[in-house]
């Protein structure tokens, strides 16, 4: 109908899908690439043909015994390892992009509200404590449920209720936190405070299997695919929604609870790995545009590739030793970021 | 069961938007008290008032997007509380007065929005969707637009945005919070026509706030003048426009003297 619009006889929804269909197929393709780089990079050598060898092992295709070092390294190790990766990239990216909506403000990021803070208070207090991995990754949960409560609570405490007290409300509650976490980490013990500074930087050398994380990312995706166009309406204002027919309280309610309950499992997986929920939506936003029905399984995959991809560097560039992935997420995502602002013609974000 | 409130009446249909006994305050302010008004198939009604006196609350009142403090609104006999969001925007339409854009998005995605209340839960926009928000942007003078920016609108071409989305959502009851907004003498003009247009074509209603009595004159059947509610009884008129649209009302509605010429066009409001 315009000169912009190629393919005459391809409709505007068809076309849509199809850039769904090029953009997530692309993107799906680069967290399988960046696995297959993660499981082959280390400093054991492992080479494609053993994971080769050991798919068709494991799925009964072949009985041919199976280089026993590599496929330790693959499955306890390098696999676990990568899944949660992804997972923890996924979930943090997916609650930002819902975070930025629900407080239609552009700089929000999954810990805006203090989810993170929480979280980080009962991951420290259980370092501190002495007590084990799982201890940690527990009471990190229960921490991040506590700001979850806290802060729905004390924003509808006096009756009125938006977005706007929402953020206020969640930005003092995560100072709060910020200043139990310095004062937490002010009376640590040396031998302690390495492990604490590493939870907080983010940090995935303690991730195992994903497990329930991962069922629950599904879960998340699921719900997202129903929110998606309602979503869009959002970006246009509360009333325009309300206006065009959406239950904005009830859509904002369920925003709330999904983009917290997501950030919790992330940090309970990974600590608190920042700057990927804030930059990943915008990145995508920048390049494909703000229809939520592609964004938001878009971000997902897209955070995935990019955690998993910091990682693989945050466990190989100073090998022996490791870094804490948060370091990285942020050395990537910063220039990649500017980059695609500068080449970005959507106008203003 | 009351059946005359359901049961259709061919002779006296019943009106497309009612409130009944309607009481709106804000700010301690009170618009209007136990207020009955009836919006029927093919009227077209203007509201008047002074900034401040109410307009966009009544109208915000009246399209369900706040709640009024006594009574009820009727949408086609049902009141609005109980419908979903939904249903509401299958029949019911409305133009802000403010739009906000704070991320971006183009001008077809956003006409496109229209379809919402239309569409299942999954579903894509279909081809006919597409049709109706070409034609509506070809109605508003924006399809050469369709792909650029929102952003990159000056006010006008966003309030024209605004009105082609309403357009595409094809209510029928249209509330309209100053739809000549940032239009030029032409766009309000020839925008006012087509909105009534379709608004008659689909026998709808349309109810909407202005600034210019001059529209007002021009577009409108029926009037509402927003007098300041108070306990002795007085409050908003509503009536036609020939009765209502006097030098002594528009005076006294807008603190102002207003001059009422008769020229060949008709009568011209000024305000002195």
């Amino acid at each position: 109908m315009t000169q912009d619009r190629p393919g005459k006889n391809v409709s505007y929804s068809q076309q849509q899908k199809l850039r769904a269909l090029f953009w997530l197929g692309g993107l799906a393709l680069a967290c399988i690439l960046s696995l297959m780089l993660s499981l082959l990079t280390g400093s054991i050598d492992v080479v494609i043909a053993d994971i080769w060898q050991l798919i068709q092992y494991q799925t009964g295709l072949s009985h041919s015994p199976v280089n026993a070092l590599s496929a330790t390294v693959i499955t306890e190790l390098r696999l676990p390892r990568s899944l949660s990766a992804l997972v923890v990239g996924a979930e943090l990216a997916l609650a930002g992009c819902l975070m930025q909506v629900l407080l239609r403000n552009p700089l929000a990021d999954p810990y805006v509200l203090g989810v993170s803070g929480g979280a980080a208070v009962g991951a420290l207090f259980s370092i501190m404590a002495g007590l084990g991995s799982f201890w940690v990754s527990g009471s990190a949960f229960v921490g991040a449920l506590t700001n979850l409560l806290l802060v729905f609570g004390l924003s509808h405490a006096s009756g009125v209720w938006s977005p706007s007290r929402l953020l206020l409300t969640g930005v003092v509650t995560a100072a709060g936190w910020g200043a139990v976490i310095s004062f937490m980490l002010s009376i640590g013990e040396d031998n302690q405070l390495r492990g604490m500074l590493f939870w907080l930087m983010g940090d995935l050398s303690r991730a195992t299997l994903p497990g329930w994380h991962g069922l629950f990312l599904l879960i998340s995706l699921t719900i997202s695919a129903l929110l998606a166009r309602p979503l869009n309406m959002m970006l246009r204002g509360e009333l325009q929604a309300k206006a065009l027919g959406v239950a904005v309280y009830p859509l904002q309610i369920t925003l709330y609870l999904l983009a917290s309950v997501l950030t919790a499992s992330a940090v309970t997986q990974a600590g608190s790995v920042g700057f990927l929920g804030l930059v990943v939506p915008h990145i995508l936003r920048l390049s494909i545009g703000s229809d939520h029905r592609l964004l938001l399984p878009a971000t997902a995959l897209a955070g995935a590739c990019l955690l998993l991809l910091a990682d693989t560097l945050a466990r190989t560039l100073i090998a022996p030793q490791q870094l804490p992935v948060g370091v990285i997420t942020a050395f990537i995502g910063v220039p990649v970021f500017l980059w695609v602002l500068q080449k970005s013609n959507r106008g203003t974000i | 069961m009351n059946c005359d409130k359901i049961l259709p009446n061919r002779e006296n249909p019943p009106p497309l938007l009612a409130s009944h006994n309607l009481t709106v305050s804000i700010g301690g302010k009170t618009l209007c008290r136990n207020w009955q008004l009836q919006l029927k198939s093919g009227e077209i009604w203007g509201i008047l008032g002074g900034n401040g006196a109410g307009k966009t609350t009544l109208l915000h009142t009246l399209a369900g997007l706040r709640k009024a403090d006594q009574g009820e609104v009727l949408l086609q006999n049902r009141p609005l509380e109980r419908l979903k969001d939904r249903e509401r925007a299958q029949q019911l339409g409305f133009l802000l007065q403010d739009d906000s854009t704070a991320f971006p998005a183009t001008v077809l995605e956003t006409a496109l929005q229209g379809r919402h209340p239309h569409m299942g839960h999954f579903s894509w926009e279909s081809s006919e969707d597409e049709a109706i928000a070409m034609a509506a942007l070809k109605q508003v003078g924006l399809t050469d637009y369709c792909q650029r920016n929102i952003d990159q609108l000056s006010g006008g071409e966003r309030q024209r945005l605004k009105i082609a989305t309403l357009l595409v959502q094809q209510p029928k009851v249209w509330l309209l919070d100053e739809p000549a907004n940032h239009l030029d003498l032409h766009h309000q003009v020839s925008l006012l026509e087509q909105l009534i247009g379709s608004v008659k074509a689909h026998s709808g209603t349309l109810l909407m706030s202005l600034h210019d009595l001059n529209l007002a004159q021009r577009f409108c059947d029926k009037l509402i003048l927003l007098f300041p509610a108070d306990e002795k009884g007085n409050g908003p008129e509503v009536g036609d426009k020939v009765e209502l649209l006097t030098e002594e009302n528009l005076q006294r509605l807008y603190q102002h003297p207003i001059r009422r010429l008769t020229t060949e066009a008709g009568p011209v409001f000024i305000p002195a």
